[in-house]
C-alpha cells in the first residue's frame, strides 16, 4: 500500500508537549500533515477510553506526549500516564494491535524539533506497518 | 434544541492563508451541524475582528463560539473575553490551532487545508458539548507568611509590610540575618555585607506590620490560596522579652559549645546571640536533649552542670548544683558505681569523664560549716524513717526540706546505716559520711540512734505518731550457702564482719582467710582482712573475672593488694580439723545459672575437687532483709518488703518503703533514688495529690554517623588520673586509697566534657540577670496563624567538602571552606579579620579552588553562580590584607552580572594567578624542598597544557550551594515540588519564576537555586509583588475547569484521593451516611488524574469531559 | 421492536408493591416509583407509546437496575420485568441516547474492537496447560484477558483461564480455544444495544460453527451463548461441567477445611436456574456453608453489565461480603463480573469501615486448586 497515509491523534499535555508543539510551528519544524492534536491539560488525564476510541474510529496511532519525569505541572500526572499507557499497550497486543500504535512521549516545552521528529518517527514507523486493522474506510486525506 | 455556532477562520494575514485555502474551509464549515455562521477575516485578533464575534453573538444570537487562528496559548483568552462582552459565557468558547499546528509546520497547501477542515469540524464538534462555567473568586486574607528570614525573607517582609500588610517572619534560627549575616564583604562592589544588612535587619524588628517570629518552626500547613492556616511552634529561647540584651549573662554561663555562626571556628556560650546585630537582639539559651550522664543516673543529677561549674572555677556554686539533686554528695563522690561514666559520649571520642572523683572533688573543698542553709517553712506534719540508711537518709532530706518534721530511727549507735557499718573506712571514711549526715541534721532532720522499731517502739507507735512512715531498714542478714560445716563451724557472716570491723570491735583474723563471694562486700572482706592482718587472702567466687558482680576497679586494687582470687568456682563443704576450719574444698565450674527462684544450678567439673587451706572463712554471698514480723507487712521474694512500683506504699496504710529492703542488696545511688521517690510519694501522698510519674528515657547508643562527627571535632584528650596510695601503704591501715584531684587536676578533666546537653541548668545565669528576663523552665508553644498567601525563603546548605577526600578537608587544618574564610577575613569574627592560618600565621600563598561540589556528575551537576565572584573577592581580601600569592584553580570564570565582569578585569590586574583547570588533589606529601611543611595543589594547566604543582599555605574551597537537607520535609509541608536538583520547582523556569504548582506559595532566593544576593532580592521584590497583587485585588479567581463529582454515583472508594497530589478530592460520608467523595476546588488544579482513577465515571473535568474529549476524537477520526 | 406479548406484560402490573418490598436497589435508594420495577415498567409504557421524552431521569430509572431478576421471580403478575427493561433500553438506545456505561464506556469500546476482524489475537501465553485452536470442545473465556489490564487490581484473568484449561486437562481433554472470540455480547445485549449484539453473535457463530460443547467461565457468557445464540453446540457453565465430569469419575479433588460460601450470579442462578452445580462441586471437598439468602433468594452483588456502578450497588457489594463473611472465610463466585465487583470492593483505597476480611476466589480456579490426580 505505497500511498497510504497514517492518521495520527495525539493527546498533548498543555504545558510541556502542548507548547513544544507550538514551538515547533514558531520555528517552522516542517512535519507530516498526519497528525491531530488534542490538548488536555496533562498527559495523566488521558484516559484509555480516549485511546481505545481513537482507535476504533480508525486512527492508526495514537500519540501521548507529556512533560518529562520531574517536570509535570501536576507533580506525578505524567508518571501517571506512564504506567496507564503500558496497561493499554498490553492491551492493544491482547486484542490484536500492534502496541507500536500506541506511543508515549516525554518532550519539554522547547522541544518543538523534538515533537515534529516524534511526528516523523510514528508516520515512518505507521506506514511501515500499514493501516489499522479497524480502519474502517481509506486513509486521512494525505 | 439546535445551538447555534459561529465558525471564525483567521488569516493571520498570509501566516495563514498562504498554506491553508481559507475560503475553501470556510465554505466547509458552514455545511457543518449547528453551524449557524462561517466567516473569514484578516486578522481575527484585531479590534475588528472580536467585533463581528461580538456583533454575531447579540445579532445572530449565537449560543458557541469557534475561532480558527493561532495557538490557544497565543489568544484563547482574547477570544474568551470577545465572548464574555457579547453575552457569551466564556467556555462556551473553542479554539482551533491552525497555524501554529498546520500552515507553519506543513509545506503541502492541500494537506494543510484538509488538516484545517478537521481541526475545525472537531472543534464544533466539541464546542456543542460544552457548558457554560462558572468562574469563581475567594477573599484573600491580607496576611502573608514568609519562611525564612535571610535576605530573601527580609526583602519580601519589608516590601509588603511597606503597604501596611500584616506579615509572619518565620525563622529557625535565634536571629535574622541568615547566609549574609555570616558573609564579610559581596562582590563585586565590595560592600561590608553587615553593613548593607543589618539596617534592614532592624527595620524589620521595629516594623509593626512585621511580626517577626525567631527560634520558630512552621509545623502544619492547611487550607488552600488566599485562606491558608498555618501552626508555627515557636521553640522556646529560655529568655523572655525583658531581656536588654546587656551580655552580663554569658559572663556567668559556664558551657562552651562552637559557635554555628562561626562555622565553628570559635565558641560561643550555651546563653548568647549569634552575632552582635543580632534581630530580634534578645538572648537565647541552647539546650540539647537530656545528656546521656544524667539519663543515666539514678536520681537525674545535673551532672554537666558540677562539671561545667569545675571547669571554670565556680566550686562553690558546683556544690550547691549537686545538693540540688544529691543529698549525699560526699557519700557518692567516694562509692557511686557512676552510670554516668559508663553513659558519657566522651567515651566515643577517648575516655569518659571522671564524673564520680569530680563530684567528690568538689565535696572535698567544702566546708559543711560554711554552707548556706536553704530556708524551711514547716508544714505541720511528721514522718517517721526507719534506718538511716542512704534511702533512709535520702527521704529525709527531701521531706525535711519541704518543711516536713522528720525522725529517723536507727539500730545501731551510728547513722549511716550500711555505708557506716557495711563500707570500710578506707572507701569512705568516716568524717565524709559525717559530713553529710550533719547537713541534713542541720536541716531539722532527728536521728534517734540505739533505737531498734520493733522491741522498745512499735511500728504502731510510729503510725500513731507521724502521718508517714518510710520504712529502709536496708538488707542485714547474710545468705546462707548450705553446704556442710557451714553451720556446726564458725563460718563468719560478710556483712556482720564489717559491721564489727567498721563499728570499731575488736576483731582478730588468722593468717590465711578464704572469702567466699563475688560482689563488693566480698572484695570488702578481703581488702578489710588484709588489712587486719591476714597475710594471705582467697576469694573464692562463681562468677568469671569478667561476670563479677563487684566494680572493676575495686577487683583491681584487691588484686594489687594482693589478693588472691579463684573464679569459677563452687566451694563444697567447709574443711575442719579437731572442730577448727583448716580450709575449703572447691570444684571447678564449667558455667551456672540462676533460676527464677534465686536458686543456681552449677555444672562442675567431676574430679576437680581441691581443698583451698584457711584459718577462717568469711561467706559475703548476699544479704536480705530481715523484716521483724511484728511490722504486719506483705512480703516478697528474698524476705523483700511488697510496694506498688511507683508509689512504694506497702500493704499497710501509710507505710511506705524502699531501698534494699524492697530490692535487695543494690547500690548507693539506688537506695537514694528510692528514698527520693519515697519522698515524693509520702508527700504527694500527704497533700492529697496524684504522684506524677516520670519515667526517663535510657540513653540511647549513637550512630556511626554522630560518633564520627564527634570525633571529628573532639580532638583525642585522656582522662587525668586520679592519684592512689600505693598498694604497699594502704595494707597497713584503713587510709583513703584514693587520693582526690587538685584544683588543676578538677579543673583540666572537667574541662573535657561535651557540654552534649547545651546549657546545664546550673542557672548561673538567672543569678545575674537583673531585669530577671531567664526562665528555663519555659515550653515551645505552637501558634495558629491565617494568612492568605506564603513565601517560602529557607535557603541553601552548604556542601561538606570532607566528602571529596582528594581536597583533605578535614585532614589539613589549612584547607577550609570558602564560608569559612568569610568569617575568618570579617572583622568582626574570630580572628578580628586577620587572615591568619590555624597556627596563627600569615600565608604567603593560598590556592582557591572553584568548583567543588558543583558542575560535578559526582556531586551536584549544577553550577553554584556564586561562587567565580566571591572567589575574586576573596583573592582581593587576600591581596589586600596579607600581600600573599593567590592562584585561581577555575574551570571557566562567570562573571555574568553587573560590574562583575569589570571586577574580573580588577583582580586580573591585581596580581592573582588564575590557572584554569579543576584542581585535582591537596596534599602535604613534599617532593621538593620547597614544598615542604606546605600544601601543595596539584592541577593541571588546561590553557597551556602543563601539569602544576603549587605549594601554598591555605586551600580556600569554593563548595556548592545544595538544597537544604530537609527540603523534601519542608516541599512535603508546603505541598510543592523539587526539581531533580532537589531544589524547590517554580512554576515556569523563565515566565513564572516565583509562583508553584500550588496557588498561594511562592519560592523566593536561594531554595529554589543557586543565586546571588543582587538575584535574590529581585527574586524578593518578586515574591512581595505576587503576594501584594493578591492582597491588591482582595480575591483570586479559581480555576474554572476542576474536578467535578456525581454525588449520586460516586461510591468513594478513594481511587481518586490516592492520585490526587493536591489532597482535593476527600471521602467524606453523604446524610446517609454512605462515603462519597467531596472535591475542594479551590486546591484542585485540574490535571484531571482523579478522573481517570475514577471506576464509577463519577469524576469528571469541567471543561475536559468524556463527552467533550471523546466528540474531538471522534470527529477526527470519522474521515 | 417489543413484542405485543411483552406489551401486555407491562399491564399486568397490578401495582401490587411486592417488587418494591424486595428490590434490593430501592431499599437503597429508597426514591421514587422510578427506581423500582412498578416505576419502570410504566416508563417503559411511556416510552414505547411515545408519551415519555429521554432524558437523563428516564434513563437512570432504566439503567438503574441490575437486572438481578428477583422482583420478576417473586412477581404475584408474572411480569418479564427484566425483558421488559431490556427492551425500553434497546429503545432509548435505537433513539440515539448513549448508554451510561461505567469505566467511562471502556468496555463497550473494547467489545467493539472485538467485532472487528483482522485482528491478530494475542494472549494465549496467558494460558498455563494442553489446548488446541481447533476442535469440537471448546472453553470459552470471554472477554477476561481485556478486561484485565484496564482494571486497577489483579483480576486474575490467566489464573482462572488457566484453571479451566487444567480442568479440562485433568479429564484427558484438550480443549478448544479460539482466540479470535469477540465478546460474548451479554452486556451489549443487556444494554440494549441489539444491532451490535447481533453483529458479535453473528461472528462467535461463525467462529464456533464446528463446536459440539461449550464451557463458559463465566456466568454472564453461559446465559448469553445458551439463551441468546442458536449454536448446535452444548453449552455448560463450568459448574455444571466439572459436577459432570465428577459423577463420571473423571475428577477428583483432595478434601480441604477451607470455609467456603458460594454466591449466586444472577445469570446463573434466577435466569438459568442453576444452583446445584457449583455447591455440588464445592460440598465434595470444601467446608460448605450457606449464606444467609442463596439460590433463588440470592442477593445480587450489584451491578450488571458495567452499566449501574454507584453508591447504591455498592451498598449491596457491601452486604452480600458481610453476610459472605458471617459465613465464610471465602466467598466464590463463578462470574467474571461479580468477582470483579467484589474485589473492586475489597482493593478500595479508602477501605469501608465495616468491610470484613474475606477472600474472594472464582470458582474455577478454587476448583482447580483442590483438584487431586486420580
Amino acid at each position: 500500500m505505497p500511498d497510504f497515509e497514517p492518521l495520527i491523534i495525539a493527546f498533548a499535555c498543555n504545558w510541556c508537549s502542548y507548547a513544544a508543539s507550538d514551538v515547533a510551528g514558531t520555528s517552522r519544524s516542517y512535519y507530516p500533515a498526519n497528525v491531530r492534536i488534542i490538548r488536555v491539560m496533562c498527559s495523566g488525564m488521558v484516559d484509555p477510553t480516549y485511546i481505545l476510541r481513537a482507535l476504533e474510529g480508525g486512527a492508526d496511532g495514537v500519540l501521548i506526549a507529556g512533560c518529562r519525569p520531574g517536570d509535570c505541572h501536576y507533580i506525578s500526572g505524567n508518571t501517571k500516564a506512564e504506567k496507564m499507557v503500558e496497561r493499554m499497550k498490553t492491551l492493544l497486543r491482547r486484542l490484536g494491535l500492534e502496541d507500536e500504535r500506541l506511543r508515549l512521549q516525554w518532550i519539554s516545552s522547547g522541544e518543538g524539533r523534538l515533537f515534529a521528529r516524534t511526528i516523523e518517527e510514528m508516520v515512518g514507523r505507521l506506514k511501515e506497518m500499514g493501516p489499522s486493522p479497524l480502519k474502517k474506510r481509506r486513509g486521512c486525506q494525505a | 434544541m439546535t445551538l447555534k455556532t459561529g465558525v471564525y477562520i483567521c488569516h493571520c494575514g498570509s501566516n495563514i492563508a498562504r498554506t491553508v485555502d481559507v475560503k475553501q474551509v470556510t465554505e466547509y464549515n458552514a455545511t457543518l451541524d449547528s453551524v449557524e455562521v462561517a466567516r473569514d477575516y484578516l486578522y481575527m485578533c484585531s479590534d475588528l475582528g472580536q467585533e463581528l464575534i461580538k456583533n454575531d453573538i447579540k445579532e445572530l444570537g449565537l449560543d458557541r463560539v469557534v475561532v480558527a487562528s493561532c495557538s490557544p496559548r497565543m489568544h484563547e483568552l482574547t477570544f474568551r473575553k470577545a465572548c464574555v462582552e457579547g453575552g457569551l459565557n466564556p467556555y462556551l468558547y473553542t479554539h482551533a490551532n491552525i497555524r501554529e499546528h498546520c500552515s507553519w509546520v506543513h509545506r503541502n497547501g492541500d494537506l494543510a487545508t484538509e488538516k484545517a477542515k478537521d481541526l475545525i469540524r472537531a472543534s464544533v464538534r466539541r464546542v456543542c458539548h460544552q457548558e457554560p462555567l462558572e468562574v469563581k473568586e475567594v477573599p484573600v486574607n491580607p496576611n502573608t507568611l514568609i519562611v525564612g528570614g535571610g535576605i530573601a525573607g527580609i526583602t519580601a517582609a519589608l516590601k509588603i509590610a511597606a503597604s501596611e500588610n500584616r506579615v509572619y517572619l518565620v525563622e529557625r534560627e535565634p536571629s535574622i540575618g541568615g547566609r549574609m549575616s555570616q558573609l564579610n564583604m559581596t562582590f563585586p562592589t565590595l560592600d561590608c555585607s553587615e553593613c548593607i544588612l543589618t539596617p534592614k535587619m532592624t527595620d524589620v524588628g521595629n516594623n509593626p506590620y512585621i511580626d517577626l517570629m525567631a527560634s520558630s518552626e512552621i509545623e502544619e500547613v492547611s487550607g488552600y490560596v488566599g485562606n491558608f492556616k498555618v501552626k508555627i511552634r515557636k521553640k522556646a529561647r529560655f529568655v523572655t522579652e525583658k531581656c536588654t540584651a546587656c551580655g552580663d549573662c554569658i559572663k556567668e554561663c559556664p558551657v562552651e559549645v562552637l559557635s554555628e555562626f562561626e562555622e565553628g571556628l570559635n565558641k560561643r556560650k550555651a546563653i548568647y546571640i549569634p552575632f552582635a546585630q543580632s534581630i530580634p537582639n534578645k538572648y537565647v539559651i541552647s539546650r540539647n536533649d537530656t545528656p546521656p550522664c544524667k539519663l543515666a543516673c539514678p536520681i537525674g543529677m545535673d551532672i554537666q552542670g558540677y562539671l561545667a561549674l569545675v571547669s571554670v572555677g565556680k566550686f562553690q556554686e558546683a556544690y550547691q548544683l549537686l545538693r540540688r539533686t544529691n543529698p549525699l554528695p560526699s557519700v557518692c563522690g567516694r562509692v557511686c558505681y557512676h552510670p554516668c561514666e559508663d553513659a558519657c559520649k566522651r567515651a566515643y571520642v577517648d575516655e569518659p569523664l571522671a564524673i564520680n572523683p569530680l563530684k567528690r572533688f568538689i565535696t572535698d573543698g567544702v566546708n559543711v560549716e560554711q554552707i548556706e542553709l536553704p530556708q524551711i517553712t514547716p508544714n505541720g506534719h511528721s514522718v517517721a524513717v526507719i534506718g538511716s540508711g542512704p534511702a533512709g537518709l535520702a527521704a529525709a532530706h527531701d521531706l525535711a526540706l519541704w518543711g516536713y518534721s522528720v525522725t529517723i530511727f536507727e539500730a545501731l549507735s551510728e547513722g549511716g546505716g550500711m555505708l557506716r557499718a557495711g563500707i570500710p573506712e578506707y572507701r569512705l571514711p568516716r568524717d565524709v559520711l559525717r559530713k553529710d549526715i550533719e547537713y541534713i541534721q542541720k536541716l531539722g532532720v532527728v536521728i534517734k540512734t540505739d533505737t531498734r522499731i520493733g522491741e522498745q517502739v512499735t511500728l504502731d507507735d510510729l503510725e500513731h505518731d507521724h502521718q508517714a512512715v518510710f520504712v529502709a531498714v536496708g538488707a542485714h542478714q547474710s545468705l546462707r550457702l548450705k553446704i556442710p560445716g557451714e553451720e556446726t563451724l564458725e563460718v563468719i557472716p560478710g556483712v556482720d564482719f564489717l559491721r564489727a570491723v567498721n563499728m570499731d570491735q575488736k576483731v582478730e583474723v588468722p593468717d590465711r582467710v578464704v572469702v567466699i563471694g563475688g560482689g563488693n562486700t566480698a572484695i570488702d572482706c578481703a581488702r578489710v582482712a588484709r588489712r587486719l592482718g591476714a597475710a594471705e587472702v582467697h576469694i573464692i567466687c562463681l562468677e568469671s573475672r569478667d561476670d563479677m558482680p563487684a566494680g572493676s576497679d575495686e577487683i583491681e586494687q584487691a588484686e594489687a593488694e594482693g589478693i588472691l582470687i579463684h573464679h569459677s568456682h563452687s566451694v563444697t563443704r567447709i574443711v575442719s580439723d579437731d572442730g577448727h576450719i583448716n580450709g575449703v574444698e572447691c570444684l571447678d565450674v564449667r558455667s551456672f545459672e540462676f533460676d527464677e527462684e534465686g536458686g543456681v544450678s552449677i555444672d562442675t567439673v567431676r574430679g576437680s575437687e581441691h581443698i583451698v587451706p584457711a584459718g577462717a572463712v568469711i561467706l559475703a554471698i548476699g544479704q536480705h532483709p530481715d523484716i521483724p514480723r511484728q511490722f504486719g507487712l506483705s512480703l516478697g521474694r528474698g524476705n523483700t518488703i511488697q510496694v506498688s512500683p511507683d508509689t512504694l506504699s506497702t500493704s499497710r496504710d501509710r507505710v511506705f518503703a524502699g531501698g534494699d529492703v524492697v530490692t535487695g542488696p543494690a547500690k548507693v545511688i539506688e537506695a537514694i533514688a528510692a528514698g527520693k521517690r519515697a519522698a515524693r510519694s509520702i508527700d504527694s501522698y500527704l497533700k492529697g495529690e496524684i504522684l506524677e510519674i516520670k519515667e526517663r528515657p535510657a540513653p540511647e547508643r549513637l550512630g556511626d554517623e554522630e560518633i564520627a562527627e564527634l570525633q571529628k571535632l573532639h580532638p583525642i584528650q585522656k582522662r587525668v588520673d586520679m592519684p592512689q596510695l600505693a598498694p604497699a601503704q594502704r595494707i597497713g591501715d584503713f587510709a583513703e586509697v584514693e587520693q582526690g584531684y587538685t584544683i588543676g587536676q578538677a579543673q583540666e578533666e572537667a574541662a573535657r566534657c561535651l557540654a552534649c546537653g547545651g546549657c546545664c541548668d546550673c542557672l548561673e545565669c538567672e543569678k545575674v540577670c537583673e531585669p530577671k528576663a531567664i526562665d528555663h523552665s519555659m515550653k515551645d508553644e505552637v501558634v495558629e496563624i491565617e494568612v492568605g498567601s506564603i513565601i517560602v525563603a529557607t535557603g541553601y546548605d552548604d556542601f561538606d567538602p570532607g566528602v571529596i577526600s582528594e581536597y583533605g578537608y578535614g585532614k589539613y587544618d589549612n584547607v577550609i571552606t570558602a564560608l569559612e574564610f568569610e568569617r575568618l577575613s570579617c572583622a568582626a569574627g574570630p580572628t578580628s579579620g586577620e587572615i591568619l592560618l590555624k597556627d596563627g600565621r600569615k600565608p604567603e600563598s593560598v590556592a582557591i579552588i572553584h568548583c567543588v561540589g558543583s558542575r560535578d556528575q559526582n556531586y551536584h551537576e549544577y553550577c553554584s553562580r556564586v561562587c567565580c565572584m566571591y572567589a575574586l573577592k576573596d583573592a582581593y581580601l587576600i591581596r589586600e590584607h596579607t600581600g600573599a600569592e593567590v592562584y585561581q584553580m577555575y574551570i571557566d570564570m562567570r562573571c555574568f552580572g553587573e560590574g562583575y565582569e569589570e571586577f574580573y578585569k580588577r583582580l586580573s590586574e591585581k596580581g592573582v594567578h588564575f590557572i584554569r583547570g579543576k584542581a585535582s588533589a591537596v596534599t602535604d606529601h613534599a617532593l621538593a624542598e620547597e614544598e615542604k611543611g606546605r600544601l601543595i595543589v596539584t592541577c593541571e594547566d588546561t590553557l597551556i597544557g602543563s601539569m602544576l604543582r603549587v605549594p601554598v599555605d591555605m586551600v580556600i574551597l569554593c563548595i556548592a550551594l545544595e538544597p537544604r537537607s530537609d527540603a523534601e520535609q519542608v516541599a512535603r509541608l508546603f505541598n510543592i515540588s523539587r526539581r531533580p536538583d532537589g531544589f524547590f520547582q517554580e512554576r515556569h523556569l523563565k515566565l513564572d519564576p516565583i509562583a508553584t504548582p500550588t496557588s498561594g506559595v511562592f519560592v523566593i532566593g536561594c531554595c529554589g537555586g543557586p543565586r546571588d544576593i543582587s538575584d535574590t532580592v529581585a527574586q524578593a521584590l518578586g515574591g512581595a509583588g505576587e503576594a501584594l497583587a493578591m492582597i491588591g485585588k482582595g480575591s483570586v479567581t479559581l480555576e474554572a475547569a476542576v474536578a467535578a463529582v456525581s454525588a449520586d454515583i460516586c461510591i468513594g472508594c478513594g481511587r481518586c484521593t490516592e492520585v490526587c497530589e493536591f489532597h482535593s478530592p476527600e471521602v467524606i460520608k453523604d446524610e446517609r451516611g454512605m462515603p462519597v467523595c467531596q472535591v475542594n476546588e479551590v486546591v484542585c488544579q485540574g490535571c484531571g488524574a482523579c478522573g481517570v482513577a475514577c471506576p464509577t465515571g463519577a469524576m469528571s473535568i469541567r471543561h475536559f469531559t468524556d463527552e467533550q474529549i471523546l466528540s474531538t476524537v471522534d470527529a477526527l477520526v470519522e474521515v | 421492536m417489543i413484542s405485543q406479548q411483552l406489551l401486555l406484560d407491562i399491564t399486568k402490573c397490578s401495582r401490587c408493591g411486592k417488587c418494591t418490598a424486595i428490590c434490593p436497589m430501592f431499599e437503597k435508594t429508597r426514591g421514587w416509583d422510578t427506581g423500582v420495577a412498578r416505576g419502570k415498567l410504566l416508563i417503559s409504557w411511556g416510552l414505547v407509546r411515545g408519551e415519555l421524552e429521554i432524558n437523563d431521569k428516564l434513563i437512570e430509572s432504566l439503567y438503574q437496575c441490575p437486572t438481578c431478576m428477583l422482583c420478576e421471580q417473586e412477581c404475584a403478575a408474572g411480569a418479564k420485568v427484566t425483558e421488559i427493561i431490556r427492551e425500553a433500553r434497546a429503545l432509548v438506545v435505537e433513539r440515539g441516547a448513549s448508554v451510561p456505561f461505567s469505566h467511562r464506556g471502556t468496555f463497550d469500546t473494547v467489545a467493539r474492537i472485538t467485532l472487528r476482524d483482522g485482528l491478530h489475537r494475542d494472549w494465549l501465553d496467558l494460558i498455563r496447560g494442553d489446548f488446541r485452536e481447533s476442535g469440537e470442545i471448546v472453553y470459552f473465556p470471554g472477554s477476561l484477558p481485556y478486561l484485565e489490564p484496564i482494571l486497577d487490581f489483579d483480576l486474575g484473568a490467566a489464573r482462572i483461564i488457566s484453571a479451566a484449561v487444567k480442568i479440562f486437562n485433568r479429564a484427558g481433554i484438550r480443549p478448544t480455544i479460539v482466540k479470535e472470540l469477540a465478546d460474548s455480547g451479554h452486556d451489549t445485549f443487556w444494554s440494549g444495544q441489539y444491532q451490535f449484539f447481533n453483529a458479535l453473535k453473528e461472528k462467535n457463530s461463525r467462529l464456533l460453527a464446528g463446536a459440539k460443547m461449550i464451557v463458559t467461565t463465566c456466568a454472564e457468557d453461559y446465559y448469553i451463548l445458551k439463551n441468546e445464540y442458536s449454536l448446535d453446540a452444548e453449552v455448560y457453565h463450568i459448574s455444571q461441567f466439572v459436577r459432570d465430569l465428577v459423577r463420571e469419575g473423571k475428577l477428583a479433588f483432595s478434601k480441604g477445611v477451607e470455609r467456603v460460601t458460594f454466591h449466586d450470579p444472577c445469570r446463573l442462578g434466577r435466569h438459568m436456574g442453576e444452583y446445584d452445580a457449583p455447591r455440588e462441586v464445592l460440598k465434595a471437598f470444601a467446608d460448605y456453608r450457606e449464606m444467609v439468602r442463596y439460590g433463588k433468594d440470592a442477593a445480587c452483588c450489584g451491578v450488571g453489565a458495567w452499566m449501574n456502578c454507584n453508591k447504591y450497588s455498592k451498598q449491596l457489594r457491601l452486604d452480600r461480603v458481610k453476610e459472605a463473611a458471617e459465613a465464610a472465610d471465602t466467598l466464590i463466585t463463578a462470574c467474571s463480573k461479580c468477582l470483579s465487583h467484589f474485589s473492586c470492593l475489597m482493593t478500595e483505597p479508602e477501605k469501608v469501615e465495616d468491610l470484613p476480611d474475606i477472600k474472594i476466589v472464582d470458582f474455577t480456579e478454587f476448583a482447580a486448586r483442590n483438584l487431586k490426580d486420580i
